[in-house]
């Protein structure tokens, strides 16, 4: 079976299991650009539980619409305040499908997050059931492009169709439904536990929750195969559902050999057998033999962990602890509330700036309560409802759209640590950029540090605003060695690109002697090293953001200069750099905009 | 609905579940914060925290949790019902309420009620959730991501235990004094050091690092996914020795003395830790004093006001981010130094 055979398998898998479990198991992340697969992936799923509601929406969604909002139209006729049903009740017993889930606000994720946890909404009239099965569709252009922690952390399943080919999406492949199974009829031995706690710790979360989904996706698995008792296949199976594909490589044959030869290897070798009543099925009697775990299956399945942490370190870690939570969360920070551009953020009474528009509907429904009392204000009787048009609308019904502008700056600092810089000044720029932090995470800034030295440069610190988490990456920051600068400007591209897209600003701070002598390649080729730093600086040079070089160099050369102005940035000398001066310089330029 | 997941069956966590006892012992304490990653059983243990507390009375009718033996905190009518004597009581759980992230300013202070407004013409107010969590709690999941303005309010709220509400034509006051319970994970942004320091224990928590409690805390919940009602049942007895606990603690704290030698030793604590103002002197006491009713003690001791004091300095130190360690580490090497 080829890899995108099997990575649709396990989509197809995670449908029934989905199916199964319901909203217990949260919802299936699902990683995939638009497209057939993705549609043919969805196609299935309403296949599969077609008699439920599945409402979409994408994350611009406002909170009125999900939680149950005043229904102007309705209450002005009627005279009583309506209230339209949220969608997070309506999908109740259903599913919801969020489209674009990577652009979701943390606010609307703890939404979503509440909702799950409790199984209910409270909006104004009292609690009302709200258990769905979210499927977030996530569209994330690269790693660190997700849905919020908060999100991911609660769905129990992962489908990633990036390797799934439409041919094979396209195929005839039917989703047995769930059947009669009942997954809490399924046993499962404390060794396996165990096992499947261990391999959710050694996959590097601190939740508690994958261990969960496992030890709950392995007894589904298990009573879909119409077993009675978990096996380490299904533990494997488990393992690839609930932490994602990345780990199919090592596992594929792993289970089929170390089983003990009792349970022959399906010769079809597909995941998915019938539910009930294979008749191949040595397993199929009243009384299936107690599955033995020794010590070899235990280690195995270790193996398949350890397998899914290396492998998928570089790819899912840093989205689900670095990218995901460090774009567009946290709270600190002075807004620009009278900001003439960005993003709707509520209503307010006054004009944030003079000659703004109020907002029709909130203004009408700030009136709306207030006609009856008006009118008798107005001497007389109430008017009925709605007979007489007009309406009373008084100043203080204005409303008005409060902006928020992502006026957040992000400062990229590109530290030189290799053996040209003194080691001191590495610990001056890991200074700095902890005092600039610790300064600023009050003004919605962020900060990353990209480090270069040997054959290339290292990402320390995706943007962040998180002391924490700068001091624990600056912990690592190594010096000496050649300088690949190309390299380091092209991943201060990379996050400049990302920033940008994210709505913040960039701002890029190169702490270099501007003499670099690896090329991008990773080789020892100064002439080559010269092109690609010449190249990078043309693309970095027309980026929309401010760039400052800090010559950090004993003796500043003209060379330094030359390679600044090819980026179009400021040049700074600074040849006994410190922290402090180097955050002060910094924060000039982050105030002076 | 099901019932919540049972407090006493959370696995481990010992430094949350104290902290909240101790909240829930002494309101004055000013809450709990509990900083942790995803998934560590923070919402679980608050909503647990629900089924534990005693029983308060109130007036019947009151939609502001009035309490009819202090009649100078009641709201209008229920004063006039006091007033009139034989006000008719009733029993009801504390509150626990959930703030929603999503939830607007008028849902959290009240607003005009909207209903009589269109119906009947009445002017009246619409209590929010801040007059429903008064007596109780208010539990906020994700703090760090709530809106600035209604942290801001929430705190101030909090902190004065009067929300007076001044809109839409209202002017309104009424009594909001509550537990304010906030969680968060702190790699997700931080909350501004001044909000920090309202809150009067602050915990940090992780997920268990042994196998075998995974392996509990995954028995239990599968067993509790699979049969709320028969898994509370069989936490019954457990439940109802921590509720008594509770019911004690409440009863016997007023009655706590703590020493000169304890108020010595909390000043000395704070001094050489450098914490900024006298918050966290009057936190230190007072959590060691809940501390000393939850176990028993009829007075204060060193034991009590050192076990307490990271929760109760930790969010108060002065941030240095040129130091490595922790705030916990700091505590823990400045107890040592005294101890020394």
């Amino acid at each position: 079976m080829t890899e995108s055979e099997e990575a649709w398998e396990d989509a197809l898998l995670a449908i029934r299991v989905a199916a199964t479990a319901r909203h217990r198991i949260g919802g299936i992340h699902v990683r995939a650009r638009s497209g057939p697969a993705r549609d043919a992936w969805v196609e299935r799923f309403r296949e599969t539980l077609p008699d439920i509601p599945v409402l979409r929406f994408s994350p611009d969604i406002d909170e009125g619409r999900l939680l149950g909002d005043l229904d102007l139209s309705r209450t002005l006729a009627e005279g009583r305040p309506i209230l339209t049903e949220g969608l997070l009740s309506r999908a109740n017993g259903g599913a919801i499908m969020l489209a674009m889930a990577e652009r979701a606000e943390p606010t609307l994720a703890g939404i979503l997050a509440g909702a799950m946890d409790t199984g209910s909404i409270t909006p104004a009239t009292g609690t009302l059931p709200a258990r769905f099965l979210l499927i977030a569709l996530d569209e994330g252009a690269d790693e660190t492009e997700t849905l919020p922690l908060a999100l991911d952390d609660r769905l129990g399943l992962r489908v990633d169709l990036a390797a799934v080919s439409w041919r094979i999406a396209a195929g005839e492949a039917v989703v047995p439904g769930p059947g009669a199974v009942d997954p809490d009829a399924v046993a499962i031995s404390d060794a396996m536990l165990a096992a499947l706690a261990g391999a959710a710790m050694q996959a590097g979360w601190p939740s508690m929750r994958p261990a969960l989904w496992l030890s709950m996706v392995a007894r589904i698995v298990a009573a879909l195969d119409g077993r009675h008792e978990v096996a380490p296949d299904h533990a494997t199976t488990a393992i690839r559902l609930v932490f994602g594909p990345v780990a199919i490589a090592e596992e594929s044959e792993e289970p089929a050999e170390s089983r003990p030869d009792e349970t022959p290897p399906d010769p079809s070798d597909t995941p998915p057998p019938p539910p009930e009543g294979d008749p191949s099925d040595p397993h199929d009697t009243e009384d299936p033999d107690p599955i033995e775990l020794d010590s070899d299956m235990l280690q195995d399945m270790m193996v398949a962990a350890e397998a899914a942490r290396t492998m998928q370190l570089p790819i899912l870690l840093p989205a689900r602890a670095a990218g995901a939570d460090a774009r567009g969360s946290g709270k600190a920070g002075a807004k620009k509330d009278r900001a003439r551009r960005g993003r709707p953020v509520g209503f307010t009474p006054t004009p944030p700036y003079p000659g703004a528009r109020p907002h029709i509907l909130a203004t009408l429904r700030a009136a709306a309560p207030w006609q009856k009392l008006r009118a008798m204000e107005n001497g007389g009787k109430p008017r009925s409802f709605p007979s007489k048009p007009g309406l009373d609308i008084r100043k203080s019904d204005f409303r008005y759209t409060r902006l928020r502008d992502r006026s957040e700056t992000t400062v990229i600092f590109a530290v030189d640590a290799s053996g040209s810089t003194a080691l001191a000044r590495l610990g001056e720029a890991k200074g700095a950029v902890e005092m600039l932090l610790a300064e600023c995470y009050i003004r919605r800034d962020s900060v990353a540090v990209i480090a270069f030295r040997g054959t290339e440069a290292d990402v320390l610190l995706e943007p962040t605003r998180s002391l924490v988490r700068a001091k624990r990456a600056l912990g690592r920051l190594p010096g000496g060695g050649p300088t690949p600068l190309a390299g380091a400007m092209a991943k201060a591209l990379e996050i400049a690109t990302r920033v940008l897209r994210d709505g913040s600003t960039p701002l890029l701070v190169m702490m270099t002697d501007g003499n670099g002598n690896i090329a991008l390649d990773g080789t020892a080729d100064r002439a080559q090293s010269r092109e690609d730093v010449a190249a990078l600086s043309r693309h970095i040079a027309v980026q929309p953001m401010q760039k400052v070089m800090i010559d950090i160099s004993a003796r500043p050369r003209e060379s330094a200069r030359a390679f600044a102005a090819g980026l179009r940035a400021d040049y700074v000398a600074l040849p006994r750099a410190d922290a402090g001066s180097v955050s002060r310089l910094v924060s000039s330029y982050m105030g002076g905009r | 609905m099901a019932p919540p997941f049972p407090f006493s069956a959370i696995v481990g966590q010992t430094e949350m579940r104290e902290a909240l006892l101790m909240a829930a012992v002494e309101p004055t304490l000013g809450g709990v914060l509990v900083f942790g990653h995803r998934g560590t059983g923070k919402s679980t243990a608050v909503r647990a925290l629900a089924g534990l507390l005693p029983k308060i009375e109130t007036l019947a009718g009151c939609r502001f949790n009035c309490d009819p033996d202090r009649p100078d905190a009641a709201c209008d009518p229920c004063r006039a019902k006091i007033e009139a004597g034989k006000p008719a009581r009733r029993k009801i759980d504390t509150p626990v309420i959930d703030l929603p992230l999503g939830a607007s300013e008028d849902r959290v202070v009240g607003a005009l009620d909207l209903e009589k407004a269109l119906v009947s013409g009445e002017k009246a107010f619409e209590p929010g959730l801040l007059a429903a969590a008064n007596r109780g709690f208010l539990y906020i999941d994700e703090a760090n991501l709530l809106e600035d303005h209604l942290v801001d309010l929430l705190l101030d709220v909090a902190a004065s235990g009067v929300n007076v509400v001044e809109r839409e034509g209202l002017s309104v006051r009424h009594a909001a004094r509550f537990v304010l319970v906030g969680s968060g994970n702190p790699e997700e942004g931080e909350l501004r050091p001044q909000l920090l320091d309202r809150f009067g224990l602050s915990v940090e928590i992780g997920s268990p690092d042994t196998i075998a409690d995974r392996v509990e805390v995954i028995k239990r919940r599968n067993a509790y996914d699979r049969d709320p009602e028969g898994f509370c049942k069989t936490y019954g007895a457990r439940e109802g020795k921590v509720r008594r606990r509770i019911a004690r603690a409440k009863a016997a704290i007023g009655r706590i003395e703590a020493s000169d030698d304890v108020l010595g030793l909390a000043a000395e604590l704070c001094l050489s830790l450098g914490v900024d103002g006298l918050r966290g002197e009057l936190t230190l006491i007072r959590a060691a004093r809940a501390r000393a009713a939850l176990d028993d003690d009829a007075e204060v001791t060193r034991e009590h006001l050192l076990a307490v004091a990271p929760s109760a300095l930790r969010h108060r130190l002065r941030r240095d981010p040129l130091d490595e360690a922790g705030s916990t580490a700091r505590i823990d090497r400045a107890i040592a130094a005294l101890a020394a």
